[in-house]
């Protein structure tokens, strides 16, 4: 990742997430992420990891994502490489760290890691054609779903608010993925811990960003929750690997 | 944290006024003094009192008016569990004061009062009682013909309880979902039992209480044991449940309604819970029954549990001289109570005979002074001189032939405990069926479903012991259900004292006011007469009478009515039956139902774009669009503006709302070819097709351009509103036809500019090296893939606005600076943005339709000048078959353009009327003034031999002038269509 002063004005970059004026308003820096300015801090880095710790919300709309569908999908993917869940509604975590989401027999989710690049997934976009991908379809995720993190120990509570799936973290185990409503909004949540904080990523169309956003800031306000960068995530990261240990 | 109180020691206490001291009043916090006004006048009260305890303190008895008489009404439960109470907040009409907290500064005042509470001008409607026979409203107010206007206005005027303000500002409100293996619905002895031996099992629980505290009637009751070990009972059962891992626990939170599989509303301050339980153990107690006696409605009657609840809860002292009615031992407990709490009680009056082996509590009472008069019964109550509350009672032997033999007792207080009915509203929703034990004179709850279970007094276990023990047992049987349970179930027989519940503790008076339900004030002749008058079912009683049908829902009068009807029809009670009991359990307000309100609405990437250039935004289906730019006021000359600068230069519009849908595969052709009217299997790479859909009616229901982008690829776009139903037919259609295709809706994937004017390829070749804009390389309906900086764009070249013009379309998140470049490259040019209103003229001004607005749900193409769009030689179409058919029986209208010459002219609206000779024959579907044809143009369904040009309708306007307008052949403007394919 890039390591660039944090200077950047998402403004000058052209790819842009819906979201970015809030965040410059807020105060956020941001760092350049893939072809995008990603909100990376908002506080000093301490306040933004413990507030990530308890509750933070996180937009990674910038961040490379893209869909494959088609009876051919699996069979490409394989041959692509990734590592496939066995079935839908699983995602597998892949040793370079990006996840892939299976979201039906046919269909797939790739998510970049958060911290290194995103190579592999533009490798693989630039592979992908009808003549090559035998029935396979490359679906354009990166720009018709935002992505968005909802991070921290109230994380679950806060989203039984808004969600009618038990995302008890009993019941709905890590890399557990639910297709659902979300105040009136569909919604693909995948479970994604990092290191011992519990994590969901959050996926919903894309020109619905800002409301999905505003209904997660009304729902997160009684656990003082707050907006946090992309920093906070990648040092909760780190905190497993200690853990581990 | 939850406590149970210190239980005050058996001493009598000598108090100067209502309020005992300490450690009576659980709930008070007394070192916190609240002021609040009540009907204009100022009270104190203690933090932690409701507004008819701190009212009850300062001998505040009177409360309300009755609905129907305006009676005097006062405490009766003080649970929250009837009507009496009811008052008006400033803001929220039908508070309930026994439960209602005050607080600093509360207004509080009486409602439905005519004059004043103490004044009450209609209460001298109770004297016109025998003129308002039950359902006198389904006989009167009908005769003569047209009075009802008149009783309307007055019952409008009088009817319905409380105010609302309409001027308030909603609280926020939300809701939760929650999930437990075991709920418990009720935090009593029974309640508190079950969520710690189900607990202890290793469920989750979920422990919900509608009171401040746990406890339940610990709290209040006086149990048949010893104080002390009721005491550390109560304490050891709340010890076992507070901060218990597994157990979650909800006060002041009331389960208000069972739903399919578990599925329970819980109400708790300002949030709904939506609570899935895999078992519910119901442990919600039973409610105290009221004597049915002339006046028993009087302020200063109240059942035995409301005295106890007063004396214990919130340290009031419920009278000052008192009597008991009593069918039951309870009467007896609530008698020493009322003694240790200083109350002068001088009579029991006990329903039953006395009874031959003494029992204890008969002996303490006796002791005390106080004479006991068995088998006798209060057969009125008689009110102070300002009727506003209870002087006497009159009491009287059983089976006394003498009519003047009653006793004329004075008290100001009288309690009853006659009986209680289980609380059995729940689980009724839950598909339990109440009936009774002829035995214990009773209701039971039995037929419950596998996974619900009930315990305590609503199991009509009465002894504290076997209370906690059936809690327990309750809660294996929820174990065993989740195959959590280590050992049997163990089914045990509870040894019971006698029934509490009196047979027949109902007095009719000859002069009635003996009310059964306090509600609606209905006397027994009343709910004797509704069954003689042949509603003999009691779902027809109640329906005809309105028994149970108030605030309280029949929780006092239900086991009355079952047992009146029984008798009258020579029934038993358990073949009569209890009405459905149908959520919520308790009132609660719209906004519990409601929470958050949501309106999910679509930006396009460049909304904010269009804010800074002062777009009035509009609604479009789910999206914000740009209408015009520029201040409201100038509406009209700012879309004339934008138009202009459309057809005498260059503009741009955001059309990222725009559906677009990817259909790829290898028969991807023959799919379109099937979906849509015109041919697509010839359709070479690089060009766009106009796509029309129709449905199997044939009847009109998209429209958009498809785009082949390979052999095998389409992008297809659709409307803004219509592209979700288009993709869900094309799923649905492919369902039956297997063809190897994909279809994926890729709306919110793209956004989309289109440039449009004369100067729109000067400006677009300053951006957009990649691709030769040229006519001859890219000309009219072609489509090509290049770049502006590393943006990759499809280019469409289309004429919506019937100009030079390429729709952009790039991935969604490069919208914002698309749009950006396109400004800045085209200001040289005066390119303005232009929005919805003005896109609207210029596609009228070509003759364009909008699907949606221009067609309605059954317009075919012929209707709207479209024949050419049918490609009649392919073998098969979704709706073909019915177009052949309808293009056989011939039109009977067609949309035609007229047009109304002149700028002054009336410009009519959509949905204006054609009209000839009076009579209607269509209607005007799009209109508006256009500035280049300097005339008002428009599209209107008309008849068939109307739709010709040179023809005459007449437009029926906003203020009913008829405007003549002149029908004229499509499109109004460069017919030829020259301008879009320069």
């Amino acid at each position: 990742m890039d390591q660039s002063p944090l200077t950047l004005v998402p403004g000058s970059l052209l790819r842009r997430s819906p979201l970015y004026r809030r965040h410059a308003e807020t105060g956020a820096s941001f760092r350049q992420v893939d072809d995008c300015a990603v909100p990376y801090r908002f506080r000093s880095h301490q306040e933004d990891t413990d507030m990530a710790r308890q509750l933070g919300l996180v937009d990674l709309c910038g961040l490379t994502k893209v869909g494959y569908k088609g009876p051919g999908a699996s069979l490409w993917l394989g041959q692509e490489g990734l590592l496939l869940p066995a079935e839908p509604n699983l995602a597998v975590l892949q040793p370079d760290g990006m996840l892939v989401a299976r979201l039906s027999l046919d269909e797939f989710l790739v998510l970049r890691n958060l911290e290194s690049d995103s190579s592999l997934i533009c490798d693989m976009e630039s592979a992908w054609s009808l003549d090559s991908a035998v029935q396979t379809y490359l679906l354009p995720r990166r720009d018709s779903h935002c992505w968005l993190a909802v991070v921290g120990a109230e994380a679950r509570q806060m989203l039984s608010k808004i969600c009618a799936i038990n995302l008890h973290l009993d019941e709905f185990p890590n890399l557990k993925i639910a297709q659902t409503i979300i105040a009136d909004l569909s919604v693909i949540i995948i479970r994604h811990d990092l290191g011992l904080t519990p994590c969901f990523y959050l996926l919903a169309d894309v020109a619905l960003t800002e409301y999905l956003w505003e209904v997660l800031q009304d729902a997160m306000d009684e656990f003082a929750g707050a907006t946090v960068g992309l920093a906070a995530l990648l040092t909760l990261k780190t905190l497993l690997v200690e853990s581990s240990k | 944290m939850t406590r149970l109180p210190l239980r005050p020691v058996t001493r009598v206490v000598k108090v100067s006024d209502n309020r005992l001291p300490p450690p009576y009043g659980l709930r008070l916090q007394r070192q916190e003094t609240v002021r609040f006004s009540f009907d204009g006048k100022r009270f104190t009260g203690f933090s932690g009192d409701t507004v008819a305890s701190a009212l009850a303190a300062s001998d505040q008895w009177l409360l309300s008016r009755s609905f129907k008489y305006h009676r005097p009404r006062g405490v009766l439960t003080m649970a929250g569990q009837d009507a009496n109470t009811l008052v008006q907040l400033s803001a929220n009409p039908n508070v309930q004061a026994d439960v209602h907290p005050i607080t600093a500064d509360l207004q509080v005042s009486a409602q439905n009062v005519s004059g004043s509470l103490d004044r009450d001008r209609f209460a001298w409607l109770g004297y016109l009682s025998r003129f308002l026979p039950v359902a006198f409203y389904y006989k009167a107010f009908f005769r003569p013909k047209g009075i009802w206007q008149l009783w309307a206005r007055l019952i409008r005027k009088y009817a319905g309880l409380g105010r609302i303000d309409a001027g308030f500002e909603p609280d926020r409100y939300d809701k939760q979902y929650c999930f437990y293996d075991v709920v418990v619905v009720g935090g009593g002895p029974a309640g508190l039992s079950a969520a710690a031996t189900a607990a202890a099992a290793g469920a989750k629980v979920l422990l919900v209480d509608e009171n401040p505290e746990l406890g339940g009637s610990l709290n209040y009751t006086e149990f048949p044991l010893d104080n002390l070990r009721c005491m550390a009972l109560g304490q050891q059962l709340i010890d076992n449940v507070v901060d218990h891992a597994l157990i979650d626990i909800k006060t002041n939170a009331v389960c208000n309604g069972w739903f399919a599989d578990n599925w329970l509303g819980v109400v708790g301050g300002r949030r709904l819970f939506k609570v899935r339980a895999k078992q519910v153990i119901m442990c919600m107690g039973s409610l105290e029954q009221a004597a049915v006696f002339r006046n028993n409605d009087l302020p200063g009657i109240m059942m035995s549990s409301a005295a106890l609840r007063l004396i214990h809860l919130y340290a009031v002292r419920p009278g000052r001289k008192g009597v008991v009615l009593c069918g039951n031992w309870d009467g007896y407990r609530c008698a020493l109570a009322l003694v240790e709490a200083g109350v002068e009680v001088q009579t029991l009056v006990d329903l039953r005979a006395k009874p031959k082996v003494s029992h204890p509590l008969l002996e303490k009472v006796e002791a005390l002074g106080i004479r006991i008069r068995f088998q006798q019964f209060v057969s009125q109550a008689l009110a102070s001189s300002q009727g506003h509350h209870l002087a006497a009672v009159e009491v009287r032997q059983f089976d006394s032939a003498d009519a003047c033999s009653g006793a004329l007792l004075g008290c100001d207080l009288l309690v009853m405990a006659v009986g209680y009915t289980p609380a059995y509203q729940l689980a009724c929703q839950a598909g339990a069926l109440v009936s009774y034990d002829e035995t214990a004179e009773t209701f039971v709850v039995n037929n419950l479903p596998h996974d619900c279970h009930i315990a305590g007094s609503m199991n009509s276990v009465w002894k504290l012991d076997n209370v906690i023990a059936d809690g327990a047992a309750a809660a294996q049987r929820a174990l065993s259900g989740l195959d959590m349970l280590r050992n049997e179930v163990s089914i045990r027989a509870y040894e019971e004292e006698q029934s509490p519940n009196f047979s027949w503790p109902i007095f009719p008076h000859k002069r009635g006011m003996e009310f059964v339900d306090f509600d609606e004030d209905l006397q027994v002749e009343d709910i004797i007469n509704a069954v003689k008058d042949g509603y003999e079912h009691v779902q027809l009683v109640k329906r005809y009478s309105t028994a149970g049908m108030g605030p309280s829902q029949g929780r006092h009068s239900a086991l009355t009515i079952a047992r009146l009807v029984a008798t009258e029809r020579g029934i038993t009670v358990s073949e009569t039956g209890v009405s459905t009991a149908r959520p919520p359990y308790s009132a609660e307000l719209l906004a519990h139902s409601a929470g958050r309100s949501f309106f999910p609405a679509r930006r396009s990437h460049m909304h904010y774009r269009h804010i800074e250039l002062g777009a009035q935004m509009m609604q479009a289906g789910a999206w914000y669009r740009p209408a015009f730019y520029g201040p409201e006021q100038h509406q009209h000359t700012l879309v004339q503006e934008e138009a202009r600068n459309i057809r005498t230069n260059v503009g741009i519009i955001d059309l990222s709302t725009l559906g677009g849908i990817e259909v790829r595969g290898v028969d991807a052709a023959e799919f379109l070819n099937r979906i849509y009217t015109y041919g697509f299997i010839k359709q070479p790479v690089g060009k766009a097709r106009y796509a029309l859909q129709v449905n199997e009616a044939g009847a009109i229901i998209d429209d958009g351009v498809a785009c082949r982008l390979h052999r095998d690829h389409f992008y297809v776009t659709a409307t803004t509103g219509g592209v979700d139903g288009v993709v869900r037919s094309m799923l649905k259609w492919n369902a039956q036809w297997r063809l190897s295709v994909d279809i994926a809706n890729v709306t919110s994937a793209f956004c989309a500019i289109n440039i449009a004017g004369p100067n729109a390829r000067s400006v677009l070749k300053t951006l957009c090296q990649d691709v030769d804009l040229e006519d001859a390389a890219f000309p009219y309906m072609g489509v090509r893939q290049g770049t502006i900086k590393d943006i990759g764009l499809r280019l469409i070249r289309v004429g919506f606005v019937g100009e030079l013009g390429y729709e952009l379309h790039a991935p969604q998140q490069y919208g914002e600076a698309l749009w950006d470049m396109l400004m800045n490259a085209g200001s040289a040019h005066g390119l303005a943005p232009f929005g919805v209103e003005a896109q609207r003229l210029l596609r009228l001004e070509k003759g364009h339709i909008i699907v949606g607005q221009d067609t309605d749900a059954m317009t075919n193409p012929l209707e709207v000048q479209m024949g050419w769009a049918l490609a009649r030689a392919k073998p098969f179409f979704v709706g073909s078959r019915s177009l052949q058919e309808l293009e056989k029986s011939g039109l009977k209208r067609v949309l035609a353009g007229f047009i109304i010459q002149g700028q002054s002219a009336s410009v009519p609206l959509e949905g204006h009327l054609v009209v000839d000779k009076g009579a209607i024959t269509g209607r005007v579907t799009s209109c508006h003034y256009s500035q280049t044809l300097k005339a008002v143009i428009g599209l209107a369904y008309v008849p068939v031999q109307q739709g010709v040009a040179g023809q005459s309708i007449s437009i029926k306007v906003e203020d009913g002038a008829l405007v003549s307008a002149q029908i004229v052949e499509l499109p109004f403007f460069d017919p030829d269509n020259l301008r879009q394919r320069v």
